[in-house]
């Protein structure tokens, strides 16, 4: 079994939704957890909720190319090694495509394919020193089943799962695991951003899962060495997804 | 029909400009976009010359966003859109910057999906039509050192599939076109190693000919039929 007791963590969008629970999971395993958001008001927040002296916090926008490597540069200041690196920070965007706006599509593009895809490579650059980690990128049961009024989310997802696919060669070359994640829809802050157009088209009653659930099932995932995972697409027993 | 616009993105060079020749026939406009503007106007007088359609060429670099939108605006009408602009760079994580990561990303997937958005709106404002996407077989089958481009590659792929219903209403139909390895000069940016290594180079390749084949007939196949999704390899290939 992969024990998750003293290691160094570093998970992208912690401050709520999943990368909060995954954050107080590998607490709870003992591990050292990096935590990191956007804005300094909603890291601090988020370590005043946690409460826990091997929590820590970085702040960057993962929008901006630059602000990437600033992140790893603040993470590795300590010296300290990094033994999982969490791809979750996200945001989506519902509704017509025709209808959204360039800077929008931008922004999502950048922060849910550019922004894992480079970090995966600074991960990497720093777990091949010592020919040991874990990547986990978080994509969407989307990358496989594009959706209707989420297409650019669709397409964002669906490169990162490929992404990850191919990346995975090359991690393995390092004795660097890794592995992707395609959960359903999850009950988070994320889904209040979505468009009236979109939870009527599916139906007003998208089952949701339990983000402490899913960062269960993930650490459960992370911590098998028999198994060897290359990628795991789940959702709520009762989701239906009309298509 | 009557007479018919169509827009092919890359066209001052291999695939793009195979495509223009190809659909070259007598009443269409045929919209040639290219950053070399040089390899354009060239092209575009030729082809006038010798074929019975019209060319114009519209220099525009497909990385900057502001450029992309503004030759769009210009566009009056369109019936079909192929979307062809794209780059191959090695992209495996040791000998690659992240500027490079970044281009590879941005003109073969933020721009490409820019494209798409902004030939639809002009499609839709009239009777539809098609929207064509040469995308690449690392889209069915991501390939380790070109992680990036194969995660564009399919990232485009899902969003032709995520926007078919969208679409539908307003008559547009999607296809992407997944090539396997074809003789253009998309790897000029390769070392002779690399290509050796990944065995890119073995003959025989598709022709860039061989593409165009394929886009003439879709865009002439019955309305009521769609190609979602077109995939070719070189038989010699006989990958799964
Ligand atoms: N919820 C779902 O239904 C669902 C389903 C499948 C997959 N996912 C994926 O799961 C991941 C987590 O989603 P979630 O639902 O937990 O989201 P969430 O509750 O909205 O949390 C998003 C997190 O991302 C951070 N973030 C937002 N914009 C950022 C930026 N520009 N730069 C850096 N960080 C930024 C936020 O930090 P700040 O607080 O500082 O803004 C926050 O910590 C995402 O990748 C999402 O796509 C979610």
């Amino acid at each position: 079994m992969f024990s998750l007791k003293g290691k160094e963590v570093l998970i992208t969008g912690s401050t709520r939704g999943l990368g909060f629970a995954l954050a107080k999971r590998c607490l709870q395993e003992k591990a050292s957890v990096t935590i990191h958001g956007s804005k300094t008001k909603s890291v601090e927040d988020a370590l005043a909720k946690l409460e826990h002296e091997n929590a820590q916090g970085v702040v960057a926008d993962l929008r901006e190319i630059q602000n990437i490597e600033t992140l790893f540069k603040e993470f590795t200041h300590e010296q300290k090694p990094l033994d999982l690196f969490i791809n979750n920070a996200g945001r989506t965007l519902t509704g017509y495509f025709l209808q959204q706006e360039t800077s929008d599509l931008v922004d999502l593009l950048n922060l849910n394919t550019r922004a894992p895809l480079l970090c995966a490579k600074h991960a990497l650059t720093l777990m091949a020193k010592n020919k040991t980690g874990t990547i986990i990128n978080i994509s969407s049961n989307a990358a496989a089943a594009p959706m209707p009024l989420l297409a650019a989310y669709s397409a964002s997802k669906a490169a990162l799962s490929a992404f990850s696919k191919a990346f995975r060669a090359e991690c393995a070359d390092e004795d660097v695991r890794l592995f992707w994640i395609e959960p359903g829809a999850i009950a988070t802050g994320i889904t209040s951003s979505y468009t009236k157009e979109f939870i009527e088209r599916y139906d007003g009653n998208i089952t949701r899962l339990n983000p402490d659930d899913v960062a269960e099932h993930i650490i459960h995932i992370y911590r098998s060495d028999k198994l060897n995972h290359q990628h795991v697409v789940f959702e709520h027993f009762s989701a239906t997804h009309k298509s | 029909m009557g007479e018919e616009n169509i827009l092919i993105t890359g066209a001052a060079s291999g695939m793009g400009l195979a495509i223009a020749q190809k659909l070259g026939q007598k009443g269409r406009h045929i919209l040639c976009l290219d950053i070399d503007e040089k390899a354009l106007t060239q092209n575009c007088n030729r082809l006038n010359e010798t074929s019975g359609a019209h060319y114009k060429p519209i220099a525009c670099d497909l990385s900057n966003t502001a450029n992309l939108l503004e030759s769009f605006e210009e566009i009056p009408r369109l019936e079909h859109l192929v979307h062809c602009a794209g780059i191959a760079l090695p992209d495996d994580w040791k000998s690659t910057s992240d500027k490079d990561w970044d281009e590879l990303l941005h003109i073969n997937f933020i721009a490409a999906c820019l494209v798409i958005q902004q030939g639809a709106k002009i499609l839709s404002a009239h009777q539809g039509g098609n929207i064509i996407s040469i995308s690449s077989a690392a889209a069915i089958k991501p390939m380790p050192s070109q992680a990036v481009y194969s995660a564009a590659k399919a990232g485009l792929n899902a969003l032709h599939k995520a926007l078919r219903e969208e679409f539908r209403p307003h008559n547009i139909r999607l296809t992407t076109i997944n090539p396997g390895p074809t003789k253009t000069n998309i790897l000029r940016r390769f070392s002779e190693d690399y290509l050796e290594e990944f065995k890119v180079l073995e003959e025989p390749r598709l022709a860039a000919s061989d593409i165009a084949a394929i886009v003439d007939f879709v865009v002439a196949s019955p309305s009521h039929i769609s190609f979602d999704d077109i995939t070719l390899t070189p038989s010699a290939w006989a990958w799964n």
